[in-house]
């Protein structure tokens, strides 16, 4: 591939995943804003494979828009939120996303000023894939920390269930042992009556 | 091979941060939305590390992401049980209406 | 090839014990769903009784510091005072949560198993020497904790607490994250310790980079600790989550973070310290002003508490900003002091929680001191205690840190932290008053039923803090000693 096309392919890739991730948090409709960010992701998936993190790419092709987005597109359509008003975003929020603009800009700036010595560089091509290096890696030294991503998942499937399981958990059944402390002053009040 | 500095990736990056961050502000009245802001935020992250990753040839940054996205996976999954949890209660996602909680 | 096996194993055995244990409990809940119940509880707490032996026991293993899995953990005597007061503290407010549970219909088991997730994720985090385990424990600590906010499903107070919670602080870990790329993208490293050597020669743009890097890092922690201006779900999640559960977050959870945050800025930018300390300062001061001021108009005891907390986290920063090393065991000896104060204070308000009534506002304390004087005196030696009034520990603890900024020269951000204090007393001395000298405005008054075991938890607590007030030398040398290891690389 020529320079100029590398060239062409990222700014393409740069220019929908900045479209669609300004669209994500513009549309009015939830489902839309959920398309938007897919693409968002592909682009990005494009970028990816563009600087030969092939592996990366894919997985968050088959991961995060596979899963990922299909449970969102999943909960949006199961609360049925329908159209968002739009005349709610007011002029307030407006504001504070000129700010949040601004503070971007400062860092966009100082991120093209900062690293220049690192302007170009050349991805070497290594003798062994990127994904024989990201195995290595992986199930080296940093066994354990897979280990600890394994049980926030399993963190996440079981405060998920608990959390949108219908069945009522809330039992009732006897304590025996409150039953037993209960004192004759809890149960019974003596008021005076007077006519 | 590649003619595109790494400064392009990291302001793509610093761009789509300052974006997720405004989407979040924005729509506080719509919770689903501030989530997939965040999102973003980690996608804007992990462009960041992959970028770094392939540049230096060091391959724990693409590591680094690997594990991003599982949590991130998680993150949303627990993420949305709340949300469904808040709707059945209160009919509504919008967090400044949910306002119980005061003072 | 062996010792090294051994090794590795006698330095993760109590992280991956606990986390044995809350395998086990899942799968008792699963099978025997609350007739498991009693089970569970006891298996907790006994197994967190065994987790603290296997710590004391790698104390006496581990004399030197050791590295595990190439610099991604490190074990010395401070990750190990770290995890025992996870686990000691995780014990206590464990204690209290089944009555509480019970109390409110809750079910037993994920409770149990989900507080458990949650501390192995602070005990890695006390172990944490590299980037990536520190954001897994992070996360691993944290996801339990939002699901346990949402607890109660019932409850809309809570699910809108979770749901707070859980946005910001998903912010906040995005935050983190993005400080942490940065931070690779100077030091191309994702090691305490290279980030430290490469932070020591950074110049220039790298230098600005870094500094940005580390102010994400801080605001992400921040969130953590609630420190303003990023503790804008502390209060809420105080109130709105079950009772059991803000007893514990208030203890281990930050513990854990300020053990990490320690050896993260001692051990990787401390080539920065100029920079970053500004940023401490000026959210400590932020922290003392808005938590003191805003705390003054609360009603809700838990969320008059909650603002206490976030003007104490400020108070503790202060050290850390000074942060030479009398001011690091400073900030430490305060954060030990007042994690076991305000767990025994949140126990209190727990313990008076009753089928009857709960206790909400200030005023449902009113006239404890004549319903139970006990636990009313002992309530009474935990405000002092945060106030920082004489006898108790938390003038000690305050006076190390003043002491300590004063040594670093700060004498105006001194003389405005003692005038934070004095206006924290006015509130705090309010509860006191409405304990012992008002009258309860409701018809019915219950005499609390506090079981004798919880009570002399509880009781343990407040003579800790008259003790330690009067003998604060032991745990003070000791905090100095322990912090010989985050210092050394």
């Amino acid at each position: 591939m020529t320079a100029t096309l590398i060239q062409l392919v990222f700014f393409a890739f740069s220019a929908v995943l900045l479209i669609s991730s300004m669209m994500v948090t513009l549309t009015n409709r939830s489902v839309h804003a959920v398309l938007w960010l897919i693409l968002a992701f592909v682009a990005t998936a494009g970028l990816w494979i563009l600087i030969e993190a092939e592996f990366l790419g894919l997985i968050l092709i088959i991961v995060y828009v596979g899963a990922v987005m299909t449970l969102f597109l999943f909960v949006v359509m199961m609360l049925n939120l329908g159209e968002e008003n739009s005349l709610k975003r007011s002029y307030k929020s407006w504001v504070s996303f000129g700010a949040m603009f601004a503070v971007m800009i400062v860092l966009f700036f100082l991120l093209l000023v900062a690293p220049n010595e690192t302007s170009v560089a050349v991805p070497a091509i290594s003798s062994e894939g990127n994904l024989v290096q990201l195995g290595m890696a992986l199930f080296g030294n940093d066994a354990l920390s897979v280990e600890l991503a394994a049980v926030i998942l399993l963190v996440a499937i079981v405060g998920a269930i608990y959390l949108t399981h219908r069945e009522h958990r809330h039992y009732k059944k006897q304590q025996i042992s409150e039953q037993i402390k209960v004192t004759k002053k809890d149960r019974l009040r003596l008021v005076r009556v007077t006519k | 091979m590649t003619v595109i500095p790494l400064a392009y990736y990291l302001m793509l990056s610093a761009l789509i941060f300052g974006i997720s961050i405004a989407g979040i502000v924005m729509n506080r009245h719509h919770l689903i939305k501030a989530l997939m802001s965040i999102e973003l935020m980690l996608l804007a992250v992990n462009i960041n590390f992959v970028a770094f990753s392939q540049y230096f040839h060091d391959i724990a940054g693409q590591i680094f992401v690997f594990f991003i996205l599982t949590v991130a996976a998680a993150e949303s999954a627990i993420g949305l049980a709340i949300i469904v949890l808040v709707f059945r209660r209160r009919g509504s996602i919008d967090i400044v209406t949910l306002n119980e909680l005061r003072g | 090839m062996g010792n090294f096996v051994a090794l590795y194993f006698d330095a993760i055995l109590p992280s991956a014990f606990i986390l044995t244990l809350a395998c086990i409990v899942l799968l008792l809940t699963a099978f025997f769903k609350h007739k498991a119940d009693g089970w569970i509880y006891y298996s907790t707490q006994i197994g967190l009784f065994v987790g603290i032996g296997m710590i004391l026991r790698q104390y006496w293993c581990f004399p030197d510091a050791v590295a595990i899995a190439q610099g991604r953990f490190r074990l010395d005597h401070f990750s190990m005072l770290g995890s025992l007061l996870v686990l000691a503290l995780s014990f206590f407010a464990l204690f209290y949560s089944r009555k509480e549970l019970i109390r409110q219909q809750l079910a037993i088991g994920e409770y149990f198993s989900l507080c458990l997730f949650s501390i192995v994720g602070m005990l890695v985090m006390a172990t944490a020497y590299h980037f990536l385990t520190f954001y897994i424990a992070l996360e691993l600590m944290s996801f339990p904790l939002y699901i346990l906010c949402a607890y109660h499903r019932g409850s809309s107070k809570g699910s809108e607490a979770a749901l707070k919670y859980f946005v910001t602080g998903a912010l906040a870990s995005g935050f983190l994250l993005y400080g942490i790329s940065l931070i690779y993208g100077v030091t191309h490293s994702f090691s305490f310790v290279d980030v430290g050597l490469a932070a020591s020669h950074a110049s220039g743009g790298e230098m600005v980079m870094l500094l940005v890097g580390i102010a994400f890092i801080l605001a992400g922690l921040a969130f953590k600790l609630g420190l303003a201006p990023f503790h804008m779900w502390l209060p809420d999640v105080y109130e709105g989550a079950p009772p059991s559960v803000t007893l514990f977050l208030v203890g281990a959870p930050k513990i854990a973070v300020l053990f990490l945050l320690i050896r993260l800025f001692q051990t990787s930018f401390i080539p920065l310290f100029e920079h970053w300390s500004e940023m401490l300062y000026l959210i400590a001061a932020l922290s003392l002003l808005v938590g003191n001021i805003a705390a003054l108009t609360q009603n809700n005891l838990r969320r008059m508490l909650a603002y206490s907390s976030i003007s104490h986290m400020g108070f503790m920063l202060l050290a850390l900003a000074a942060s030479a090393s009398a001011g690091l065991s400073a900030a430490l000896f305060y954060m030990i002091s007042y994690a076991i104060v305000s767990l025994g204070a949140f126990a209190v308000i727990t313990l008076l929680n009753h089928h009857k009534g709960t206790v909400e506002t200030v005023s449902d304390l009113a006239g404890l001191s004549r319903r139970h004087p006990w636990l009313a005196f002992i309530m009474m030696m935990l405000i002092f205690s945060m106030a920082g009034i004489p006898p108790t520990v938390g003038f000690v603890a305050k006076l190390s840190i003043l002491l300590s900024l004063l040594a670093a020269g700060q004498v105006a951000m001194a003389v405005f932290a003692v005038l934070m204090s004095v206006v924290g007393l006015y509130y705090y001395l309010r509860v006191i008053k409405v304990m012992y000298f008002d009258e309860p405005a409701k018809e019915v008054v219950y005499a609390p039923v506090v079981s004798s075991g919880s009570l002399a938890l509880v009781s343990l607590t407040g003579l800790f803090a008259l003790l330690l007030g009067i003998f604060p030398a032991e745990l003070l040398t000791y905090c100095q000693t322990v912090l010989t290891y985050p210092l050394q690389i």
